[in-house]
């Protein structure tokens, strides 16, 4: 899969208004092969013949629960699966089931949780597949394909690893704060003691996208919380 | 048969079963209290000469001695015959002075002896009573089988026991259908309980399916280029809105989890510098207006400070205070929220003090008093969202503390042991 937007997505659902409502949310954020299904039996059947990439489930349905079509989808394909249920209790029975879904969405949910959570558990299990994007910072600009940052006098230079961590976290919640410990998560896999090497990182991060870097535009302190990645004005 | 009808017989089912179980037990009891009273007091069969029976009294009356000759009115005399009964008297001296109907089988002199014995069970099989008189001893026989001659005497002490031991076992009787009633009671009102808990449960349910399609379609319109910008904002406003009953539902799922306490918490060592960031984070990227500054204050040892806890539930109770303060002052507050490890006390677990406050205009008097109360299981009309961070600390072994700020705001301090 080239690009995450390609993914076969089932929405398993048995109210038609949230399932339509779902459906339509995922096509108007670019991905184009959705379908629905209402029932255990039909949500097995397009399994079987239309392979999607990626399940978000209903708990309780008409025929059975989505636990029991977790399970036995899983016992011929390792598919992502994004949980939607209507009750707290649910997730420490997922927790107690063992069955491996990828997240778990309560609802109501705000849509664009439920698409972030989507593109994340896509990215995490089919490679970073998503298109080249570009960061626009103003007349500098990152590709967050190959880490290269272009500045307006055309001088070009590439992020390290982690910088292009951070910068890529940041850039998904582009406008929000992502607190230092979600942004060392991103960078070595657990938030807990990384303060001062992200504070490293993100200060040669700066020297390479911001034009002032002790006067930074793009890339916001907010103050023993985190980093914001501000929006560009329209 | 309905439902209901198979409910109501179920029911009555299950109290003959408590009645039975109550019986036996009160039964077992009793037999318990007995032997220990017979050990400990010793038997009560102490007997006593027989107290002659009002029948026999009435005969003395009517036998009367007149010129020489005993004399018994004719009616008792046909009395005595339909019951098949006789009478005699016998002298001083041992001697039958008068009779009638005396069978042949009964002796016409008496020893000390004969009449001791007799007095006191049967002559000749003949169960007989007797009356003593200022002429000798009256005595009145039935046949054989009719009667069985019992005497039951009791001395003054004995008789105080018995008192002792009725009242002995009703006090243990009593004691053992407290107990009952109250095993029956106690399993009626956990099975209520769950009932409630379960509806509670199952309302949610229901309500956050349509909850979510109205956030969706809500936010759709909020973000949708086509529509004017008043109009975006009306329906960013009913986002908002749904957001708010959406959380208030989540509220009283936590209230109904934790206040019949059927779900232990889920206790787990929980960083709270990351949540507080992470609480703190979000309410500022929904404070688009930046009207409600949040200041943290923590330091090294609170970076390092973990709690018991359920994550979810603590950072529920985290949002829950930032909320409150922001709802509460719509015209704008700064939120400050601080986190420390208190001097730790002998024998005390070591606890930590995260305090969330504001300088808005603080909380009604009333929402405070409710507050400041102990705990109870009634949740209150109104203010939800901070009934539930108490719980919630209680919950995780921690305090409350609610008061005003020193700048006229709110302040809330919950005290929580270090894990």
């Amino acid at each position: 899969m080239r690009d995450i937007h390609e993914a076969h997505i089932l929405v398993v659902e048995d109210d038609p208004a949230l399932s339509g409502v779902v459906c339509e949310l995922i096509g108007r954020e670019g991905y184009r092969a959705v379908r629905s299904a209402a029932t255990v039996a039909d949500a097995l059947a397009c399994f079987a013949t239309w392979r999607p990439d990626l399940l978000l489930l209903d708990v309780m349905l008409p025929d059975g629960n989505g636990f029991d079509l977790l399970r036995s989808v899983r016992q011929t394909s390792q598919v992502p699966a994004i949980i939607l249920s209507a009750r707290d209790e649910d997730e420490a029975r997922l927790r107690g089931l063992g069955l491996g879904a990828d997240d778990y969405v309560t609802k109501p949910f705000l849509p664009r949780e439920l698409l972030l959570r989507m593109s994340a558990v896509l990215r995490r299990t089919y490679g970073a597949g998503d298109a080249p994007r570009t960061v626009r910072l103003g007349a500098t600009t990152v590709d967050l394909g190959s880490g290269e940052v272009v500045r307006a006098d055309g001088s070009s230079e590439t992020l390290t690893s982690k910088e292009y961590a951070i910068l890529d976290r940041l850039a998904r919640s582009r406008g929000r704060i992502v607190t230092t410990d979600e942004l060392a998560r991103s960078v070595w896999g657990d938030g807990y003691g990384y303060g001062n090497a992200l504070m490293v990182h993100v200060r040669r991060l700066r020297e390479k996208v911001e034009e002032d870097p002790s006067n930074p535009r793009w890339i916001i302190t907010a103050r023993g919380l985190g980093y914001r990645l501000a929006k560009e004005e329209a | 048969m309905s439902r209901h009808g198979l409910a109501r017989v179920r029911e009555a089912l299950r109290i003959l079963g408590f009645a039975a179980v109550f019986a036996v037990a009160a039964f077992v009891t009793n037999v318990l209290v007995l032997g220990f009273y017979i050990l400990a007091f010793g038997s009560l069969d102490d007997g006593a000469p027989n107290v002659a029976s009002a029948e026999i009294e009435r005969l003395s009356e009517a036998l009367v001695l007149e010129e020489g000759t005993y004399r018994l009115p004719d009616e008792d005399i046909e009395a005595l015959a339909a019951l098949g009964a006789w009478l005699m008297l016998i002298d001083p001296e041992g001697n039958v002075a008068w009779s009638e109907a005396v069978p042949a089988d009964v002796p016409d002199h008496y020893e000390l002896g004969d009449v001791a014995s007799f007095t006191r069970w049967y002559l000749n099989d003949y169960p007989v009573v007797t009356r003593v008189r200022d002429d000798g001893i009256l005595v009145l026989g039935s046949p054989p089988g009719s009667a069985w001659k019992y005497t039951y005497s009791i001395d003054m002490n004995s008789f105080v026991l018995s008192v002792g031991l009725v009242l002995a076992l009703l006090i243990s009787n009593m004691v053992v259908a407290i107990a009952v009633a109250r095993a029956y009671a106690r399993r009626s009102w956990a099975e209520r309980d769950r009932a409630r808990r379960e509806w509670i449960a199952a309302v949610s349910h229901d309500v956050r399916t349509p909850l979510a399609v109205a956030l969706a379609e809500a936010d759709t319109l909020a973000h949708d280029e086509d529509l004017a910008s008043d109009q975006r904002a009306r329906a960013q406003r009913v986002e908002g809105k749904v957001s708010e009953v959406a959380s208030l539902i989540a509220d009283l799922n936590v209230a109904n989890r934790l206040s019949y306490a059927m779900e232990p918490v889920d206790a787990q060592p929980v960083a709270l510098a990351p949540l507080i960031r992470s609480v703190a984070a979000e309410a500022l990227n929904d404070d688009a207006d930046g009207t409600h500054p949040i200041e943290l204050e923590l330091d090294a040892e609170a970076e390092a400070c973990r709690v018991n806890g359920d994550a979810v539930l603590l950072r529920r109770m985290l949002s829950n205070l930032v909320g409150n303060s922001v709802r509460h002052n719509a015209q704008g507050c700064t939120v400050r929220i601080s986190l420390a490890r208190l001097p730790r006390r002998l024998l005390r677990r070591e606890r930590c003090l995260l305090a969330v406050e504001d300088d808005g205009r603080g909380l009604a008097s009333d929402m405070l008093q409710t507050l400041r109360r102990a705990p109870s299981d009634e949740l209150p009309e109104h203010g939800l969202g901070l009934v539930i961070v108490r719980r919630i600390a209680a919950a995780c072994g921690g305090t409350t503390r609610f008061s005003e700020a020193e700048g006229g705001g709110t302040r809330c301090e919950v005290i929580l042991p270090v894990a």
